[in-house]
């Protein structure tokens, strides 16, 4: 699996081109040539600007986690049947982040599962751009806020004349404060021929699915507890997981 | 207490029950008894209180009781919440079973069980169990890791609430409609399950079915039939019979739930 660890400048990387450049602002530039896996570890303090292009028929499997303070620009260009999928794990106290998807290429794709729990403060806003025909994107954003402020602002354009689009977004915040957290959905969408889903929530857990668990002996804490880690942990591997494991065991 | 066979002996006992839910009387003064070993079968049109007498006996805070009593060997346990309720032993099996998501099987017997045998759970006889039971359920054993009945058919919800008895092994089971939404074969293996559950473990069994089918396999000691949240007449298994050939409509009924109103 290819690498990049920033606390420690390492680059680990094949099928993938890489330009890197420390600044008050860094710079980090991928090309991926050939379809591969990447782990990228933010882990020391930093702004940073990311532009990864994905070149026609490759697909790039990226893992993404973040445990530092960081505000991060990251910028994505997708060509022709090229396909994306972004895991990203957030275990830190600042983070303000903007993502901008551009899916340019026919039958590009984007999935992008979001997994954080907040503490303090984070906003993230996530733009996805269609700017062709036959593009899916599918964001999921997941959060848990134990004693901060959450903000997701999830954008999806499918401009007129691109036909054939998939435009699916779920964004949901478990909020365990009483503290501020908010989603912004967008579905901006100038076109008839797109299939389009959203579905945002913030809140606790269902009563029925409370009882559901309470019914088999389970009490009210520990049926939160269960459902909280099974929210944070789904769809995610039992390695990524793992970053969530000191909150719910 | 302990029956004539020197068995451990449980009682629920319901007495005058009145249940609300948004204002609306769904039960009213509904009285039922089941002890251990008695399997008891209610039946009626839809619509009349049966799911709400399951999920009320195990303590759905949703519905209100405004008069009367739930008793498990003579606790009264209207105020207590359904995990509370578990403990004793009672334990429902739902009619819809829920999704949840990111739950696994695995993980949510696992903390049940824990949480009932408290610190003499041993994990591998715990997984042992499970296994022993998922095969007796002829389930895909891959069940067991994926999400609580995320993308399960019908009949492996029913399946699954079966196993989940297995696991707990409960002295009073709540069936609220096994059979809706089981193949004859599904059927077969749930309900005999049911039943080889009942001979080694002798927990009192209340039933709740629209179809005969059902019974073909559990042969009930009690029907009642359940009309306007209450019973409007008990009896043995002809009677299902009878409401198989007349349907809720016949005269006795109406006449019996005519007499009940006034």
């Amino acid at each position: 699996m290819n690498k990049i660890i920033l606390s420690n400048n390492t680059f680990n990387l094949n099928n993938i081109e890489y330009t890197y450049a420390e600044d008050f602002i860094s710079k980090l530039k991928l090309v991926v040539k050939n379809s591969t896996k990447l782990e990228l570890t933010i882990d020391k303090e930093i702004k940073l600007d990311v532009n990864i292009e994905l070149l026609d028929n490759v697909k790039l499997d990226l893992t993404i986690i973040k445990n530092e303070n960081i505000k991060v620009l990251t910028k994505y260009k997708l060509n022709d049947n090229s396909s994306l999928k972004i895991t990203e794990i957030n275990d830190s106290n600042i983070i303000n982040e903007r993502n901008i998807i551009n899916l340019n290429g026919l039958n590009s794709k984007v999935e992008l599962i979001l997994k954080t729990v907040c503490k303090n403060n984070e906003k993230y806003e996530i733009i996805v751009n269609h700017n062709n025909k036959y593009t899916t994107s599918d964001i999921i954003t997941n959060g848990v806020n134990i004693s901060g402020n959450l903000y997701f602002t999830v954008t999806s354009y499918v401009p007129n004349g691109n036909k054939k689009c998939i435009v699916n977004q779920q964004n949901r915040i478990i909020n365990l404060t009483n503290n501020e957290c908010i989603i912004r959905p967008n579905l901006l969408i100038d076109e008839v021929d797109v299939s389009a889903n959203h579905s945002a929530l913030i809140g606790s857990f269902k009563d029925d699915e409370l009882f559901y668990m309470q019914r088999l002996g389970i009490d009210k804490i520990e049926a939160n507890k269960l459902l909280i880690k099974g929210f944070i942990n789904n769809k995610i591997s039992l390695k990524l997981a793992n970053y969530f494991k000191k909150y719910w065991g | 207490m302990y029956n004539c066979n020197g068995d451990v002996m449980h009682i629920l006992k319901i007495e005058n029950l009145t249940v609300e839910i948004e204002n609306k009387t769904i039960l009213k003064d509904f009285n039922l008894e089941v002890k251990s070993g008695e399997i008891h079968v209610i039946m009626g049109p839809n619509g009349t209180g049966k799911s709400t007498l399951s999920k009320v006996i195990m303590g759905d805070n949703n519905y209100k009781i405004t008069k009367g009593t739930i008793k498990y060997d003579d606790i009264i346990i209207n105020n207590y919440t359904p995990d509370q309720r578990a403990k004793l032993g009672i334990f429902l099996s739902m009619q819809l079973p829920l999704e949840i998501e990111g739950v696994t099987n695995a993980d949510l017997l696992r903390t049940a069980v824990h949480i009932k045998e408290e610190n003499n759970f041993k994990l591998f006889n715990f997984i042992k169990e499970l296994e022993n039971n998922v095969l007796k359920l002829k389930m895909n054993k891959e069940m067991i890791h994926r999400s609580v009945n995320v993308g399960f058919s019908g009949g492996e919800r029913k399946k699954n609430e079966i196993l989940q008895m297995y696991m707990l092994k409960p002295t009073t089971v709540i069936l609220d409609e096994i059979d809706s939404g089981l193949d004859v074969d599904s059927l077969k293996i749930v309900a005999n399950n049911i039943m080889n559950y009942y001979n080694e473990f002798n927990p009192s069994l209340i039933v709740i079915t629209h179809y005969q089918r059902l019974l073909d396999y559990i042969k009930p000691n009690f029907v009642h039939i359940l009309k306007d949240g209450k019973i409007i007449k008990s009896g043995d298994s002809s009677l299902v019979k009878e409401i198989e050939k007349n349907g809720y409509n016949s005269s006795e009924f109406i006449i019996k739930d005519y007499e009940n109103n006034e």
